[in-house]
């Protein structure tokens, strides 16, 4: 018999006081917590039990819903305090730490409950969700089986068991409960969630390596299985591993019959007929898909993938194909469909001939009498000509030539200026070419002829962030947010991704490090959140039977971080906290007050004023912050203070947990690693480091932040005194990244041989050179770099890099004379970049004077 | 573009570009719910980057997704009514309007739903105010206004309640409901209704 709450501990109570007992427990599963708490107060002034362990366990659960938890943390304490023998008392403890994130903490207060109240299922329950949420399976499996024997009659039992034995790679047993279970609950007709477990059976099986049977099985179950997308795409991949690719192949078909448009199909397809990857002529892939292409008159799939298959003049006949009925249609999104041509520079040669074939036609003939496609037929419709400046300006645009891009677009909006996507691209051409101011008030442009899109209203907002124009960005990205709200708020309510990035990335811009950290934080927080989600689903999808995508949810969540914004936010915040170590005088944001050349009392005097400033400033914003805190009542969402993040006291010790969460579940970036090498080489964690360098060395092995990274450990590693095993693994890793070549400037001069004709290669063997020796000059090969012709990838982005670099203390020391140089020679290279003293000069606004620049 | 059914790994670009082109926006948590409870309901369309690779000497490239526009799809679960779909949201980002993205998703989506859980019809809400969408809906995917729900949206708009009957439509093609008794019994049920009117 279990004991009920109440009368568990050796406090029992008597009649009258179980009685409100039992209406708090009550209260709290109908969510009234002010009742709760009324009979609660009721039993603790009762004398005698003013220390009632359970109840006030009971009194902090009900707080904790409530939001109030600090005091139910110290409730919970005191209950539990005076009654260590209740097992309530240790479930609510539990359930109180699972809230604070403390899961051991919970897991092990469970486990002590469960000591004290053998078979609570309750308890099992809660202990065996934290388990699966912490990846505890063998926990889990533990927890599931002693749930399984108290309940065996529920289904969710049976399959939380299964699920378990899964996730542990034990197929085996998984495959025989699951045989089990179906042979006694086959539903006769239609049913859903028998349909969701064949497939999850099906998914066992073929993790198992059994592929044979699951076909079998598939095939038995045929029509049980109503989800026919994931039927067939299971069917021929089976197919496809038993070796029948004749039968697997009628199944693709199949598939493209019902989804032109998916990809994968033609990639398996071409798997299966054996022509992938092919190098006979005429390519045979070729003519299956234009087969295709025929039957399915409406899909692209078909004849946007043959471009990617020919060249030269086929290529130039099927793009003609593709591109002309798509300037008639007048989709702006023509440009995107080529944009992954670009990586192949044959192919680009041909686009740029056709749009000047298709222009000089256009000027020859008139674009109101003439015709793409010949002589004999029926001339374009105006919008034609439209569309075709379009696209030249996005290619001139893509291959970096400012002044033709610009060109092209005056010409199109010139020929419609009510066209909203023709501003937006002219914003970009500038945004690419370095001038933000210019960009920004484009993109106003743009936003102010269709004010109810969101799209050019995020653009706009983004487009002025880079622009450094945070206020106004607010105000223009409030327009779609909850009225009366700040811009930010909302957003980051609602796990607004790129406007965290953007906006801490332009708080960076002007200086203000502890708003920029934030943001990125921020960031932390809804990658924190969106772990969390996945802890109601635990029973959710045991319940509903669709345990496929659960498996692939527990499987995305693990390696959540991975993805490309986690990366960008933590670097942002590792950035800031290694520069804070740096350069701590970055951290006041007017720092750049500060002058070279001023006197040490000039230098005080102004030091005291920005204090002064700075104080002011402070009390201003704890004043707003106050008044919104009122407004709001309670605030949501993370409570995050920049000044506090500027506080820190281990900046390193903060950087190395983003890079604890970048590196230990493998981050797709080589420069993820890059990053980690150098928080951990500060640390001083030899093998972190190592395994860090390792692993970017086997994704990219030239990258040139990895090779900064691997120059600076070889400086290192002669003073690191290692022993032991430590010493043999360092000693092991040593070797797979660095081969024999241990010294530190032979490897730099390696790699400035190697790749001389890279810029950014250049960059790196500078700043490692700086790194081994201070006093090294690198100044005059940098600046000669930067015109040097023969060297490839001088982009503006990689510019800005040189300049943030020696503002940084990289390269070594530059002069004022250096810097101006520098300045005048990026100018020359890019005339609209801002930072190096260009954009478009600013007389009147409106006229269009952008062609001024020379190349 | 590359047009799929949504999975789990996608939610994530799904609402990056959800906040990008609405004004209505959800937390992450209403997507996994949406990819956890009808997992074959919701499809992506993304374009693909091409990157390269060098394997065995060969150059090689391979696609790499990016969302460019979505369905978030649910059932309405409601014991009293037929079993239909709903729209929860549908976007395609500016730059790739006019491909036809959404009506090929939306055709997919209205196939599961009718393949998988019997709908008999799949209902929207959509802004008064919003004529493109209105456009969309009514000329190209045949939906119909049935009602209008005044001040649906959080900013007080109204919202016509539109529906796509996909009985119809899904006999044309000749694709077959999750349970053809079931559909047909309620496909009578109905006629009679109308007759009655």
């Amino acid at each position: 018999m279990p004991t009920p709450p109440g009368q568990s501990s050796s406090q029992p109570l008597p009649t009258k006081e179980l009685g409100y007992f039992k209406k708090i427990v009550k209260s709290y599963e109908q969510k009234q917590y002010k009742t709760g708490l009324k009979f609660a107060k009721q039993i603790l002034a009762t004398q005698g039990f003013s220390e009632h362990g359970e109840t006030l366990a009971m009194k902090g659960l009900i707080l904790n819903c409530m939001g109030k938890c600090q005091e139910a943390q110290e409730c919970v304490r005191k209950g539990l305090k005076s009654d260590l023998r209740s097992y309530v008392c240790w479930h609510v403890y539990g359930l109180i730490q699972k809230t604070e994130k403390k899961y051991d903490e919970a897991i092990k207060a469970y486990k002590q409950a469960l000591k004290l109240e053998k078979d609570n299922i309750q308890i099992l329950r809660d202990l065996s969700l934290l388990q699966i949420h912490i990846r505890d399976f063998d926990g889990y499996l533990s927890s599931k089986y002693e749930l399984l024997r108290l309940r065996q009659n529920q289904r969710v039992s049976w399959l939380g068991y299964i699920v378990a034995h899964h996730l542990l790679k034990e197929h085996t047993l998984a495959l025989a409960i699951m045989a089990e279970y179906i042979k006694n609950n086959t539903p006769p007709g239609y049913d859903f969630e028998f349909s969701e477990l064949i497939l999850y059976q099906n998914l066992i099986m073929r993790e198992a390596g059994q592929s044979d049977v699951a076909l079998q099985k598939l095939e038995e179950n045929s029509t049980h299985i109503v989800d026919k997308v994931a039927y067939m795409e299971t069917r021929a991949n089976l197919l496809m591993d038993l070796d029948q690719p004749k039968q697997a192949e009628h199944v693709w078909r199949v598939l493209i019959d019902r989804n032109p448009e998916c990809l994968e199909y033609y990639d398996a397809l071409q798997t299966c007929m054996g022509i992938k990857d092919s190098l006979e002529s005429p390519k045979p892939q070729l003519l299956m898909l234009d087969a295709l292409a025929e039957k399915f008159k409406k899909a692209a799939a078909p004849r946007r993938l043959a471009l990617y298959l020919v060249e030269g003049e086929e290529l130039r006949r099927r793009l003609h194909e593709w591109i002309v009925p798509m300037l008639r249609k007048g989709a702006p999104s023509l440009f995107a469909s080529l944009v992954p041509l670009y990586k192949f520079p044959q192919k680009i040669a041909v686009i740029e001939s056709l749009i000047s074939e298709y222009v000089k036609k256009m000027d020859d003939e008139g674009y109101d009498k003439v015709n793409l496609n010949g002589v004999s037929q029926e001339c374009e419709p105006p919008t034609t000509a439209l569309w075709l400046y379009v696209l030249a300006a996005y290619h001139f645009d893509r291959c970096h030539k400012t002044e033709l891009a610009l060109h092209y677009i005056d010409r199109a909006i010139q020929h419609t200026p009510t066209v909203v996507e023709n501003y937006m691209l002219k914003a970009r051409i500038y945004k690419h070419a370095g001038d933000y101011d210019e960009a920004a008030s484009w993109m106003e442009e743009a936003q102010s002829l269709d004010t109810a899109d969101r799209y050019i209203n995020g653009k706009c907002g983004k487009y002025m962030l880079r622009a450094k124009r945070i206020d106004e960005a607010n105000k223009m990205l409030a327009k779609f947010t909850r009225e009366g709200e700040n811009a930010a708020s909302h957003l980051t309510d609602m796990q607004c991704m790129w406007y965290e990035l953007e906006s801490g990335r332009a708080f960076r811009s002007v200086n203000k490090y502890g708003e920029a950290l934030r943001k990125a934080h921020h960031i932390e927080f809804h990658f924190n959140t969106w772990i969390e989600d996945q802890y109601d689903f635990h029973t959710y999808c045991l319940r509903k039977m669709t345990l496929c995508s659960y498996i692939r949810l527990l499987r995305m969540e693990d390696r959540l971080r991975n993805a490309d914004y986690y990366y960008q936010g933590a670097k942002l915040a590792i950035k800031i906290y290694l520069r804070m170590i740096d350069r701590p005088d970055d951290m006041n944001e007017h720092s750049a007050l500060i002058k070279e050349g001023m006197t040490d009392q000039e230098i005080k005097k102004m030091k005291k004023k920005l204090k002064k400033q700075k104080e002011l400033q402070e009390e201003e914003e704890k004043k707003k912050k106050e008044k919104e805190t009122k407004e709001e009542g309670l605030q949501r969402g993370p409570q995050i203070d920049a000044e506090a993040l500027l506080k820190t006291e281990d900046p390193l010790g903060e950087a190395a947990k983003f890079c604890h969460n970048i590196h230990t579940f493998g981050t797709p970036k080589v420069t993820g690693y890059a990053l980690c090498a150098e928080v951990y080489q500060r640390r001083e964690k030899v093998l972190l480091v190592l395994k860090c360098l390792n692993e970017g060395t086997k994704k990219d092995p030239h990258h040139p932040l990895l090779h900064v990274q691997k120059v600076k450990f070889l400086k290192a590693w002669p003073t690191y005194d290692l022993t032991g095993i430590v010493k043999d693994t360092a000693l092991s890793l040593i070797e797979t990244v660095f081969g024999a070549e241990l010294d530190a400037v032979k490897h730099n001069d390696k790699y400035k041989m190697e790749h001389q004709h890279e810029f950014p290669a250049r960059l790196a063997y500078a700043e490692a050179q700086c790194a081994i020796d201070p006093s090294a000059s690198v100044v005059n090969w940098l600046l000669k770099s930067v015109e040097d012709t023969t060297v490839n990838e001088r982009s503006l982005k990689m510019m800005l890099k040189l300049k943030d670099g020696i503002e940084y203390g990289k390269y070594g020391k530059w002069s004022k004379d250096d810097n101006e140089k520098l300045r005048k020679l990026v100018n020359g290279l890019f005339p609209l970049a801002l930072d190096f003293g260009g954009g478009v000069p600013h007389k009147s606004p409106s006229t269009n004077n952008s062609t001024v620049e020379s190349k | 573009m590359n047009i799929r059914c949504a999975r789990v790994d996608d939610l994530m670009s799904m609402q990056n570009a959800n906040l990008m082109c609405l004004p209505e926006n959800y937390q992450m948590k209403y997507y996994f719910y949406h990819a956890l409870s009808w997992p074959q309901l919701s499809y992506i369309a993304e374009d693909h980057k091409v990157v390269l690779t060098i394997l065995f000497c060969y150059n090689l490239f391979f696609f790499q997704g990016n969302v460019v526009g979505y369905v978030l799809a649910k059932m309405e679960e409601d014991p009293g009514e037929e079993p239909h779909g709903h729209i929860t949201s549908l976007a395609v980002k500016r730059s790739y309007r006019r491909l036809g993205l959404a009506n090929k998703m939306m055709d997919q989506t209205a196939r599961a739903m009718v393949e998988t859980y019997n709908a008999k019809f799949v209902s929207l809400h959509v802004r008064v105010s919003n004529r493109a969408a209105l456009n969309l809906y009514k000329n190209t995917l045949k939906f119909e206004i049935v009602d209008t729900e005044p001040k649906y949206y959080a900013d007080g708009e109204d919202a016509y309640a539109m529906r796509r009957d996909l009985a119809k439509w899904a006999e044309e093609r000749d694709i077959e409901p999750a349970d053809k008794e079931a559909y047909a019994v309620s496909k009578n049920s109905d006629d009679k209704k109308k007759q009655r009117h």
